[in-house]
This record gives C-alpha cells, sequence and structure tokens, in this order.
C-alpha cells in the first residue's frame, strides 16, 4: 500500500513552488525574481502585481486546480486593508483549502475548464450591468467573474 | 439665464474639461463661479472668473498604487478635501445662490452644500475610476468607500438613510469618455458621455515648431501631473523611454513633457520641456506613451493618435484596458517595461496601420459625442425640466443654513 504524502507542509510548499511559477508567467519575470518570492510577499506592495496580472493568475490557478480555485472571487470578498495586505502565503492556503482532494490535481495537471476566463479579460471590459444611480450599482468587474 | 456654482478638485485634468462646459454656459448667457484655489484655477478659468478661494493644501500618499491608491485616494484626499472645502462651498452658496452645482465626482462638498440647501447637482466624471465600477463585484469595498460617505453625511447634518451615491448625481451625471470607450457598459438615462471637452482651452506655451522634421515623426512621452509626484517611478519611466527612443533618431523625434534635469543632454532628437501646447501639438503627433490618465488619452485618440500607455494608479488601468479593447493601442507594464520592449511597443503603434484605424474610429466617436457642448445642453436640459426657482419662496436653508 503506498501512502500518499500529505500533511500541510509538504501540500504547502508544492502549491507554493506552482503558483510562484504562474506568478512569474503572468508577470513576465524571470527565474531571479521567482527565487525572491516567498509566502510572506504581499501581491500588491512587494510583488507589484497588476490587477489584469492578477486576473491571469486566476484563470490559471483555475485551470491548473479546477474551477473551485476561483481567487478573483476569493480576493472580491475582501475588505480593503485584506487585499492591501494580501500575500502569496494567503493564495496558498487558499489553494490548498479549496482545490480538489486527489492525487490528480498535482501540479503541471491542468484540469480542463472550458470557457473560463481568458487572460484577455481585463478591468472595465467584462460586464454589462451599468452604474445605477444609488449606492452599490451593479456593473464591470476587475477580473472577477463568476 | 440661470447660475452655476462648479466645486471641482485642483487639479488640471479635472479643472480643463469643466472650464470647457463653463465657457459653454457662459455663451448661452448664463453666470459661473468657481470654489477652489486661486493658485490652481486661475490659469485654467481666466483673470474674470468670479471665484470663492479655498486656498490649497498638501495631500499625502497620492503616488500609490493598485488598492492602497484606492485607499489613500479616499481616506488621504476625496474626504479631507471635503471636509477642507465645505465651509467654503456653503458661503459661496449662501452668497451667490447658484440654481445648480457642478460638482466633480470626487469633490463631496459640493454635494453635501447643495443637499443641505436643496438644490440640484450635476456630477462631472473626468476620471474612469467610478464610472467603469471596477469595485462592483467588491462588496466590502463598496461598503468601506459607502461608509466613509455616509460619516461626511452625517457631519454635515444631513439625514441618515436619506443619502445618494455622493459620487453619481441621481438628475445628471456627465462623463468625459465616450461609448466608444467604455465598451459593454450600460448606463442609465441621466448618464450623459460626451467625450473629451476639449474647446476654447486658452492657448498653450511656445514650441520650437520649425525643430519638427516632416521626414521623421512624432512620439510625445508624458506621465500627466499625478505621476510626475512619483520621482523616483517616472524619472525612471523617463529614462526607459528615452532608452527606447534613442536608437531612433533617423526616423523619429520625441518630445519628452518633464523637468529637464531628469534627461541631462538629450540626443539631437528628442526635446524635454516641461510644459508644451498640447492640444496644438496633438494633430501633428503619430504616438503617445503615457500612463493613461482619461484626459490624456482622451486628447490623443481625438486626433487619432495611437497610444503605448504603461498604467500606474487610479483609473489608469481601467483606461490601458479599454483602448486596448478597441485596438488603438498597446498596454505596457509601468514598473517592469525594459527600453526594448517599449521600442518595440512604439514601433508597433506607429507601423501598424490598423492601431491608427481604430484611434481615427474612436476619433469620430467623440466627435460624434459632443464634448463641452453637448455637456451643456444636457445641463440646460435639466434646468428645463425642474420648476421654476425663481418663484419658489427661498427657504431658509438657501438663505444661509447652518454649519
Amino acid at each position: 500500500m503506498t501512502v500518499q504524502p500529505t500533511g500541510p507542509g509538504l501540500a504547502e510548499r508544492s502549491v507554493l513552488a506552482e503558483l510562484t511559477g504562474l506568478l512569474a508567467e503572468v508577470t513576465g519575470e524571470d527565474e531571479r525574481w521567482a527565487a525572491g518570492v516567498t509566502p510572506a510577499s504581499r501581491l500588491e506592495g512587494d510583488l507589484r502585481l497588476e490587477s489584469v496580472e492578477l486576473a491571469a493568475l486566476s484563470d490559471l490557478l483555475a485551470r491548473t486546480y479546477g474551477e473551485q480555485v476561483d481567487v478573483a472571487a476569493f480576493v472580491a470578498e475582501l475588505d480593503i486593508d485584506q487585499i492591501i495586505g494580501l500575500t502569496v502565503g494567503d493564495l496558498v492556503r487558499y489553494v490548498v483549502a479549496r482545490r480538489p482532494v486527489t492525487s490528480q490535481a498535482e501540479p503541471g495537471g491542468r484540469a480542463e475548464t472550458g470557457a473560463t476566463a481568458g487572460p484577455d479579460r481585463t478591468a472595465g471590459t467584462g460586464g454589462t450591468a451599468g452604474p445605477g444611480g444609488s449606492a452599490g450599482p451593479g456593473g464591470t468587474r476587475v477580473g472577477a467573474d463568476r | 439665464m440661470s447660475r452655476f456654482l462648479f466645486v471641482i478638485l485642483p487639479l488640471p485634468g479635472h479643472i480643463n474639461p469643466a472650464a470647457a462646459v463653463a465657457r459653454n454656459l457662459a455663451e448661452h448667457g448664463h453666470e459661473v463661479a468657481w470654489v477652489g484655489s486661486e493658485a490652481r484655477f486661475r490659469p485654467l478659468i481666466g483673470p474674470d472668473a468670479a471665484m470663492f478661494p479655498t486656498g490649497m493644501r498638501p495631500y499625502r500618499g497620492q503616488a500609490d498604487t493598485g488598492m492602497t491608491s484606492v485607499k489613500s485616494l479616499w481616506e488621504s484626499f476625496v474626504v479631507p478635501f471635503a471636509r477642507f472645502i465645505l465651509p467654503v462651498v456653503e458661503k459661496a452658496v449662501a452668497n451667490y445662490q447658484p440654481d445648480v452645482l457642478v460638482v466633480d465626482q470626487h469633490a463631496l462638498a459640493g454635494v453635501l452644500a447643495a443637499e443641505r440647501h436643496g438644490l440640484p447637482w450635476v456630477t462631472l466624471a473626468s476620471s474612469s475610476l467610478e464610472i467603469a465600477q471596477p469595485f462592483s463585484k467588491m462588496p466590502k469595498v463598496q461598503a468601506w468607500i459607502s461608509g466613509l460617505m455616509a460619516k461626511l453625511w452625517a457631519e454635515a447634518g444631513l439625514p441618515a438613510g436619506a443619502m445618494p451615491d455622493l459620487r453619481f448625481s441621481p438628475h445628471l451625471v456627465i462623463a468625459f469618455t465616450a461609448r466608444a470607450m467604455t465598451g459593454e457598459l450600460v448606463f442609465p438615462e441621466h448618464f450623459a458621455l460626451v467625450g473629451p471637452a476639449l474647446s476654447g482651452r486658452p492657448a498653450g506655451p511656445d514650441f520650437p515648431w520649425d525643430w519638427l522634421d516632416p521626414d521623421r515623426r512624432h512620439v510625445l512621452v508624458t506621465v500627466g501631473t499625478m505621476a510626475e509626484n512619483n520621482a523616483t517611478d517616472s524619472t525612471n519611466f523617463y529614462a526607459r523611454a528615452v532608452g527606447a527612443l534613442r536608437p531612433l533618431g533617423d526616423r523619429v523625434q520625441g518630445i519628452v513633457i518633464g523637468p529637464p534635469d531628469v534627461i541631462p543632454d538629450p540626443p539631437e532628437h528628442i526635446v524635454v520641456a516641461s510644459r508644451v501646447p498640447l492640444l496644438e501639438l496633438m494633430p501633428r503627433l503619430d504616438a503617445v506613451v503615457c500612463h493613461g490618465g482619461l484626459n490624456t488619452v482622451c486628447e490623443a485618440l481625438s486626433c487619432g493618435v495611437p497610444l503605448v500607455i504603461a498604467p500606474l494608479t487610479r483609473d489608469q488601468p481601467i483606461n490601458a484596458a479599454q483602448v486596448v479593447a478597441a485596438g488603438a493601442g498597446i498596454r505596457v507594464k509601468f514598473g517592469r517595461v525594459s527600453p526594448d520592449q517599449l521600442r518595440t511597443a512604439v514601433l508597433s503603434v506607429l507601423d501598424d496601420p490598423r492601431f491608427r484605424v481604430a484611434a481615427r474610429r474612436l476619433a469620430e466617436a467623440f466627435a460624434a459625442a459632443g464634448g463641452a457642448a453637448e455637456a451643456a445642453r444636457r445641463i440646460e436640459l435639466l434646468l428645463d425640466a425642474m420648476p421654476e426657482a425663481d418663484q419658489d419662496e427661498p427657504t431658509a436653508a438657501r438663505n444661509g443654513g447652518g454649519g
């Protein structure tokens, strides 16, 4: 009987490595940059991740781990200080908690997600509802797609 | 004839379009007065304009990016600015007795004073930040902004539970963008997207027109008034932009707007000036490299000039995405673009005619949207729809009001 390698430490290390690679992919940065990414790196303050890059990262993570990993929706529910302080470690913990518990969902095994948003989904172009006259009107969104 | 009080942020990109609307209203026989800092407003609205001066305060943190910039925009600028100018707006309303307040989307004191005196107000949106509703699916960010507005509302003594969204007039919202830019967004009837309001702006400073070589193409580099404050980043960006243009002296002349000391010894084909006559220069340009502020973007597109946009903060990423979606430009990364990458982007918009075709399409859409004249027409329609103010008994609040 094979013992499945589990435990938070291992799972998180594996997701961290995959996430760091995806971060380099969406930012166009190199391995040297990626080597400096740690769980404590803040997406906004340290990595200067732009909103379109976060949207692209969200799409890549959904393709990698399945649609239930929806980082754009996760971020959309945060308050402004949580978004400002959001770290790579926060995303790792979210992915580990949300991804399917099967050995198929390991790095490299990108799940088919059909017609999810591509990286061309950018701020200000995705929605249909417009601003209304009251507080909290509906409208477009930055990357979020549910 | 009616009387309008303009309450606008003390930034050129906000004052210029408002001044174009004010000039149109004045040409139709209306009276206009302004609340604002003499130093910031006078050069743009003229020496004869009626003003209720506010003085000027420095505001911190306006060089941040991302959600940090949204937080600093509200906490360090929108809210303290509203508190700072509200007494002057109150005094202006009492003394000037306007029929309508014309209020910058982020100059919330104008809304508070209008509501306190029972006057109608018009919103002017000279940025895409609110119009594009980037936080509409972020309930906690929305609630945080609503909470800040509710606090100002309560401080002004206005009744709880009756607060409209202070960013969007329920009567008329005029946005200096066009549907060709906003794409699939749907707006209510009382939103007028009039395009850029460029008419009648005072002539710009001198420029060495003879220096422009008709056999070379002309690329303008500008980071806008906000980003210039971000000294480290923008200096770095200037250096990269000059690095991008440096090898292109045989076919390109570059005009860089910035303090001359940031680029010592520019090559023969690059001129550096802290101010240029932008509107006069624009029709002679072949590409604009900028951070994507709505004014610069619309000024370029209204002349059919394609763009390379390196968005930094605020509505700049939204505008960049809209320009890219319309096919009129290329987005590059502000913090990361190398001189080589920037050169490739500039050469693409210069050499691939599709960008210029798309930019010209937007120019036509902007012209059709009507600009400042259309904005003035919509404001006059609002007056027509209002009950005759002159026949009303002036209310006690209108004659002074507490505060």
